[in-house]
Order: C-alpha cells, then structure tokens, then sequence
C-alpha cells in the first residue's frame, strides 16, 4: 500500500528505513511521523510529548491524532494476523529483502 | 518499558523531503473535516459494549478478564491467574509478543483445552483493545476503565466452510487479512469496526490519493509500515 500510494505522487519510496529507523523514506514529513509512531507503540511517555509537539508543529494536531489512531489499528492488525498463523505471500520476498528482512519459515506459505 | 523497548528509534536528516508532498500545519489549519476524536469516543464506546457483552464463545465477564489481563500483559506486569493456563499464555503472548506465536503454541493450546474458535475469540478481544489503548496513548489519553459485565450466554455460533486451511486457526477461506477473524463473525464485524474508524475503510482503502485530516496516503501507509516493523510483523 505504500509503494502503491507514493507511486501516485509521482515519488520514490526508499524502504529501508522503515525498519532501520534510520534515513529517510521518501515520505514527507517521515522522519517526524516514525518518531511519533515509535514513541507510541513502544508506549515511551518521555519521548511522546516531544514526538508529539514536532509532528504537530509539521502536519497539525488532527493529523497527528490520525496518526496515533492508524497506528492503533496497524497494531490491532498485526496481533489478528500473527495470532492466526496467516503466511506472508512469496510474492513479498523482493520487498522483503529491500527491508533488510527476510521472510521468516514460519510465515512462509504453506 | 519491557517489552516495548527494543527498537532503534527512527532518525534522519534530509529537511529537503519535507517539502514533496503531505500536508502542512498551514494544510490542516484550513481542513474543514471534523477532528476525529468524537468518532475514537463513540467507537471506545461501542467496543466496551462488545467487552462487556456474551460474545460467541464466552461470556461478559469472561471477555473482560481476558481484557484486563491483556492490559496487565501489556504493561509488562503480572496476570491476574484467573484465565485457564492456556487462555492466560495466549492473552499474553497476542497482547504483548504476538510475533513469537508458532502453530505448535496453538495446536498445544488446543490440547490443554483451548478451542480453536475461542481462540479467535481471544485474539479478537485482545488486538481491538490493544489498537483502542495505543491510539488513545497517542492521543495524549489515559485508557478507559474497561466496563462491567452484562449478564447473558455465548451464542456459539459456527459460520459454515470456517476450518484450518492456510493458518494455523480456523478461517473462512485463506488466512489473510480480511479473513483473520472471520471464523468468529463477530469478532470479525468489531474488527472492521475499528479499521474504519481508525485507519480507512474497505471501500477508502482503494483511494490511494485518501486523505484523512489532511494525512496524506503515503503518510498513512508509512505509520502503518513502521508500526508493523515495531511489532515484528510481516504483513
């Protein structure tokens, strides 16, 4: 979905930050927005209120809460989808590997 | 910290992408769409009475142990003890280290007496109170005190074609996305609840140009790829 959103600005996504945390990912603002979502997913009180304040002062407070809520619910999705076992396509292995991950054998397509 | 403090933070220093695309706090300033926090109010409220509600497979109070239990096991403390030992492991292992779960921990948690759709049930419970509790610390908001539990009998409702076919639990077809609770329908119906609500819904997803409060898609796709790299999440 990223890729596919990003290709219709006509940009380039550079994915590897996305799990390193570091660089930058061809998103605007992504640097600001991955340390607001690591504030909150790893439920960081001391780092949220400064997260907060740059991701507000760069997109705005209502977008800042949107980006509280999708990753809400990306974490909903993430714990339905490994709780059940569902295999990652081997389609999803080039992107994967531009990640820096691998797809472990567990996931992998039974 | 527990559980949660393991990653690498996300840094960078290019300025210049700040400027390709996505809203600024000018955009947001002259976005008439309503802020989202009334619709994240009436979905808590929506989702307590779920909890607090017979579900399919168990009952108000059943539901809202495995909830409390979840939040303690979230918040890196010790569970109450009052789940049954393979209901208590799974409610701590999808509220906080949901990516270490293999079939064999489902197949032996079916063998101490766990039922594969109460599974689902339990995963249902726990990954929506999880997505409410996250967003509201975002939010800059305590959770809510979960409710009390309404009287009342699981219907045990068993949806026709649901069986094990690509996951490790039952599934109505393949085991994706859309289909990851769909063996407990309900379950299923809350989860959409909460997709929409939060994120986009089905129909929305399909507009890759979608802004929401002035988020722009790549946006949200970025906050949902980086917060599946925290959780170890693959999909």
């Amino acid at each position: 979905m990223l890729r596919a959103s990003i290709a219709t600005f006509d940009l380039e996504l550079t994915p590897a930050p996305i799990v390193s945390g570091v660089g930058e990912t061809g998103v605007a603002f992504g640097r600001e927005i991955m340390a607001f979502v690591d504030a909150v997913i790893l439920r960081d009180s001391d780092e949220l209120v400064g997260a907060r304040a740059d991701l507000d002062a760069s997109i705005g407070p209502a977008a800042t809460d949107r980006v509280a809520m999708v990753a809400g619910n990306f974490s909903m999705m993430n714990r339905a989808l490994d709780a059940v076992g569902a295999p990652v396509d081997g389609g999803h292995a080039d992107l994967a590997a531009e990640l820096g991950a691998e797809i472990p054998s567990h996931l992998r397509a039974r | 910290m527990g559980l949660f403090s393991r990653k690498k933070r996300a840094t960078t220093d290019d300025p210049s992408l700040d400027d390709i695309d996505g809203p600024t706090a000018d955009d947001a300033a002259v976005d008439l769409s309503p802020p989202p926090l009334e619709a994240f109010d009436m979905l808590v409220d929506r989702e307590w009475s779920r909890l607090a509600n017979p579900g399919t497979w168990w009952n108000g109070g059943e539901r809202l142990a495995i909830a409390a239990d979840a939040r303690r096991a979230a918040a890196g403390e010790e569970l109450s003890g009052l789940l049954p030992e393979p209901v208590e492991e799974a409610t701590r292992r999808i509220a906080a280290d949901a990516a270490s779960i293999r079939g064999t921990d489902v197949a032996r948690w079916e063998l101490e007496g766990l039922d594969p759709f109460s599974y689902v049930e339990v995963a249902g419970i726990i990954s929506r109170l999880m997505a409410l509790d996250i967003a509201a610390f975002g939010l800059g908001r305590e959770p809510r005190a979960l409710p009390k539990a309404e009287n009342g009998e699981p219907s045990g409702e068993r949806p026709d074609g649901a069986a094990i076919t690509t996951g490790w639990s039952p599934t109505i077809g393949p085991a994706t996305a859309p289909s990851s609770l769909s063996a407990v329908p309900a379950e299923a119906d809350g989860m959409w609840d909460v997709h929409g609500v939060l994120y986009l819904s089905l129909d929305q997803m399909f507009d890759m140009q979608i802004e929401r409060e002035g988020l722009s898609r790549p946006q949200i796709e970025l906050t949902a790829a980086r917060t599946s790299a925290l959780n170890d999440c693959f999909y």
